[in-house]
């Protein structure tokens, strides 16, 4: 391997990486809210509100149905009002952010459907809050598939940032599909493949590591 | 110290009306340990929640010390509910928090400094004798000693009523006494009002003054522990007090 193809490679490598983490980051920003409200909004829950419910599954339910490559083009303009830019990196992280947050935030709903009801109760038995059973019983007890999830989605992020490599995103995808598939370098096309491999591999390994490190269920 | 009058709850499933509870009126007293027995599905289980407003009646009042709380709104409910301790059948503890965390847990809704918070959690762990698992996740204790967490973590905020909704249904004989024994003396030294529903007979009787019939959403009987054994007045009380294993 010259020494070329190696930096282009790490170069890449560092661009998928900061692009799926950075947009992870974004998307449970965005994601985790809308999962709390999605699950206190449903019936018999604390905030329980059909209209509200409704409404703010239509658009998750909108937004998960569009495919990622298609939400790139059609984010356009929106990204480049937002970053300046539709090409790179930067640009990238906005639809992949708003791509995923949809996704998170029914994983969320999910993670928290799996706290007994039982203990919300006797949360609110004690004076709690909503404010204070969000953040002091629903989060902590549903941390360890909170993290799941998060790992889950930063999987999913290789995959849709190697994607958006097709339209100028950078990264691993990128140089895949530049000197992969356009160029017909085997040798960095598999490169390119076992790095990826090796990313998602390890998220998986340090989600799974870290989710039985806060689970005190057995 | 609790007077319920004239309850009524409703609830909807699937646009089918279902009358929970009936023109429930009940009077306890201060220091009281009060029993209410019945079959499940009688309507119980909605009858304690009502007491703190866990569940809401659709008609009637709820007087706490002469004071009306249905009348209040849920934010106005929270000092109120702070002065009302609760236990459950299935404990209801933090997974995620240590023993020493669950029990400070409602101290640390009111934003008590930290170190009282700790004077009292330990108050409370000697109380119910587990001091030496404070820092151990519920998971790894067993069924009674994760209810007397829960029963330390209910008494954390002084609270003057204690519910018990079916607090010993999932554990076995001797446990069961235990626990009996320790509501017992926190009655007893404390002076906390207990309000107990159950299904086992043996309950109302180890450890009630008086007791009430639950059957279908109204309450069918109420009278001392003693005189309700010696002379049931309904069908169902009897049944409740001789129950059948046999099956055809």
């Amino acid at each position: 391997m010259s020494e070329a193809t190696f930096w282009l490679l790490m170069k890449g490598t560092w661009e998928t990486i900061a692009m799926t983490f950075s947009s992870g980051f974004f998307s449970f920003f965005l994601g985790l809210p809308l999962g709390i409200l999605l699950f206190l909004t449903r019936d018999r829950q604390l905030l329980a509100n059909r209209s509200v419910n409704r409404t703010v599954a239509f658009f998750v339910n909108i937004f998960r149905s569009i495919p990622f490559i298609i939400l790139i083009v059609w984010m356009i303009p929106f990204t480049r009002a937002l970053v300046g830019t539709s090409i790179g990196m930067n640009a990238a992280i906005v639809p992949l952010s708003i791509g995923a947050a949809p996704f998170v935030a029914r994983l969320v709903e999910n993670c928290l459907l799996e706290i007994p009801y039982g203990i919300i109760e006797a949360a609110r038995s004690m004076g709690a809050t909503t404010m204070q059973i969000v953040r002091k019983v629903l989060i902590p007890e549903a941390l360890p598939a909170l993290i799941n999830s998060a790992s889950l989605t930063l999987i999913t992020l290789v995959g849709y940032s190697a994607m958006g490599g097709a339209v100028g995103a950078g990264g691993l995808g990128h140089i895949g599909y530049q000197y992969g598939y356009v160029g017909y370098d085997a040798f960095i096309m598999n490169m390119v493949l076992i790095l990826l491999i090796g990313l998602v591999f390890g998220i998986q390994f340090l989600g799974d590591r870290l989710s039985k490190k806060v689970d005190h269920r057995k | 110290m609790i007077r319920l009058e004239e309850i009524n709850k409703v609830f909807y499933k699937k646009n089918k009306e279902i009358q929970a509870l009936k023109n429930v009126s009940l009077k306890i007293g201060k220091g009281e340990i009060f029993g209410i027995i019945g079959y499940s599905g009688s309507g119980k289980s909605t009858l304690v929640r009502t007491i703190n407003l866990l569940e809401r009646p659709t008609s009637g009042s709820i007087f706490l010390s002469e004071e009306e709380i249905t009348r209040y709104s849920d934010k106005q409910l929270i000092p109120f509910r702070r002065k009302i301790g609760m236990i459950f059948q299935h404990f209801n503890l933090l997974s995620s928090q240590t023993v020493f965390a669950n029990i400070a847990f409602p101290l640390t809704l009111t934003g008590m400094p930290k170190a009282q918070i700790a004077q009292r959690v330990n108050e409370l762990l000697s109380l119910i004798d587990l001091s030496e698992k404070s820092e151990d996740y519920p998971a790894s204790l067993s069924g009674g000693q994760k209810q007397r967490v829960a029963i330390a973590r209910a008494l954390a905020s002084d609270p003057e009523i204690l519910l018990c909704d079916e607090a010993t249904s999932a554990l076995d004989p001797q446990t069961t006494r235990s626990i009996l024994s320790l509501l017992k003396r926190i009655n007893r030294e404390l002076g906390i009002t207990i309000v107990l529903i159950t299904h086992q007979m043996e309950v109302v009787r180890a450890i009630c003054q008086r007791v009430a019939v639950i059957s279908q959403g109204e309450i069918i009987e109420t009278n001392e522990t003693e005189a309700l054994f010696q002379h049931a007045q309904s069908p169902i009380t009897n049944e409740l007090l001789n129950p059948s294993p046999f099956i055809d």
